[in-house]
């Protein structure tokens, strides 16, 4: 039989890995349709967040650890979508060039001065 | 850098134009003045047209720009109107593709490219840019705005960019064409021209070029009469009641006069009862009709659509067409007499239905 401290812990790791994948599942498969994919994942990985936390608060023991765990996936994932957010609005935005129609205006071919047509 | 697309002016119209009447802005009221020591070239115009609130297309008709008062419509007459425009928002236009009056200098004296002639072609000035907008048969009653795109530069700053060793400061604007096909050459000898501050007009392109002139030409026109059954219609100035206005002539008798064009571009809004579109020559041999056949274009099918998207697209769309390639090449019109026709199935094309524009290069040369 394990300590139950250890037990406890892995209950946690387990909890952490599960509410990550799912926070990812819940992002990937179930809201790729979705027209801010982003905001609505970062709402979802709250909910898991919240869900988990008041489990933690009303259960004792390993089941209290796994909420916590639960919890703290969903935290770590959405962490990795806001440093996502603040990477973009770093970058410069992308701007409309207006591009010619290509053979429009091509010169003749390197080296003659004489247009072929 | 070495060069900023910007805005060098841009002229809204509110209120009523009355048909067949002109609205000429200064360049003042456009902002498109130039400082003491500044040169620019108009790259593009944007036509944003009238439109009533239902849908109704407003008959912008004409649009000439006027390079240092030296107006040049017999060189670029553009259509305003929605449907046929030649001039759509660069935002707007399908696959972002454009037809420019031509490559920036910069562009053009980029090493290697021995013929600049050809491709410097921009619409140069250098002291103010103004416009010409003239509606057709009825009023425009509905907000236009017209906006020139292209590139200024101080002459110095020009000097400049033109002095590093990938540039050429020096424009030989001589150019041959050698038509293999119909075994002919067209040559045009003109002196090299310094790129300063006083012979930028003189460019290519520019308003106060001595001859030979090369400017860059873009028309459009419209059967003014209905088609005869069977029959090419030719949108022809001397024929009374074929077009409206002699810048509307695409009937080049250059036969008797001493001139070229060089077409890249050939567009067509087919209408009911259309059936070809093709470009005449007259002095070929082997074939006149360009291309060979003539080119099917109907109002379900039409290859050379230019302008607003629709058919093709949905009308609430904003997309538009530029003018397409001519038969993936360019033809020459040198010596004879070319021009554009249409024919339709057998059945007449109501007047005033079908639009056609052509783009490209026009060379006149001393008498």
């Amino acid at each position: 039989m394990l300590p139950a401290r250890f037990t406890e812990d892995l209950a946690q790791m387990g909890g952490a890995v599960a509410g990550g994948l799912g926070a990812e599942y819940i992002k990937t498969q179930l809201l790729k349709n979705v027209q801010n994919v982003e905001t609505t994942s970062l709402l979802a990985d709250f909910g898991i967040a919240a869900v988990g936390i008041f489990g933690a608060s009303q259960i004792r023991g390993t089941f209290a650890s796994l909420a916590e765990g639960l919890a703290l996936g969903a935290l770590g994932h959405a962490g990795v979508t806001l440093l996502g957010f603040l990477g973009r609005a770093g970058a410069q935005s992308r701007v409309f060039y207006p591009t010619y129609v290509s053979s429009y205006y091509s010169p003749p071919a390197v080296g003659s001065s004489v247009l072929e047509i | 850098m070495r060069k900023e697309l910007s805005i060098l002016g841009q002229w809204t119209h509110t209120g009523t134009l009355a048909a067949n009447t002109e609205w000429q802005p200064s360049a003042a009221s456009g902002n498109a003045e130039l400082d003491t020591d500044e040169l620019a070239e108009v790259l593009y115009l944007e036509i944003t047209p009238p439109v009533l609130p239902d849908g109704t297309i407003e008959p912008l008709e004409h649009v000439w720009p006027v390079l240092d008062e030296t107006p040049i419509r017999e060189y670029v007459n553009l259509c305003g109107r929605k449907d046929a425009l030649m001039g759509p928002r660069m935002r707007h236009t399908y696959e972002g593709m454009i037809v420019p009056f031509g490559m920036g200098i910069v562009d053009s004296l980029h090493r290697p490219n021995p013929a600049p002639g050809l491709t410097a072609t921009t619409l140069k000035y250098k002291d103010k840019l103004r416009i010409i907008a003239r509606a057709g048969a009825t009023d425009i009653t509905q907000p236009f705005t017209i906006t020139a795109w292209g590139y200024r530069y101080t002459e110095e700053e020009l000097a400049r960019i033109l002095s590093a060793p990938e540039y050429s400061p020096v424009l030989n604007p001589s150019v041959t064409i050698n038509d293999r096909g119909r075994g002919r050459v067209f040559s045009l000898s003109k002196a090299p021209i310094q790129v300063n501050a006083a012979n930028w007009d003189r460019l290519p392109g520019g308003a106060k070029q001595e001859k030979p002139i090369i400017m860059p030409f873009f028309r459009w026109s419209r059967n003014a009469k209905a088609t005869t059954v069977n029959m090419e219609y030719q949108f022809r100035y001397d024929i009374v009641g074929n077009v409206d206005l002699p810048e509307m002539d695409l009937y080049f008798t250059f036969d008797i006069k001493a001139k070229a064009l060089l077409v890249k571009g050939l567009g067509v809004r087919a209408a009911t009862n259309l059936k070809y579109t093709w470009i005449n020559l007259s002095a070929d041999t082997l074939h006149k009709e360009h291309p060979k056949g003539k080119l099917l274009t109907t109002v379900d099918y039409n290859p050379l659509h230019f302008g607003m998207a629709y058919p093709f697209w949905p009308a609430d769309l904003p997309m538009y067409y530029a003018i397409p390639r001519f038969a993936g090449d360019d033809l020459l019109i040198y010596k004879e007499l070319g021009y554009i026709a249409i024919q339709d199935n057998g059945t007449q094309v109501a007047a005033n239905s079908v639009y056609v524009a052509i783009n490209g290069v026009l060379f006149e040369m001393a008498e």
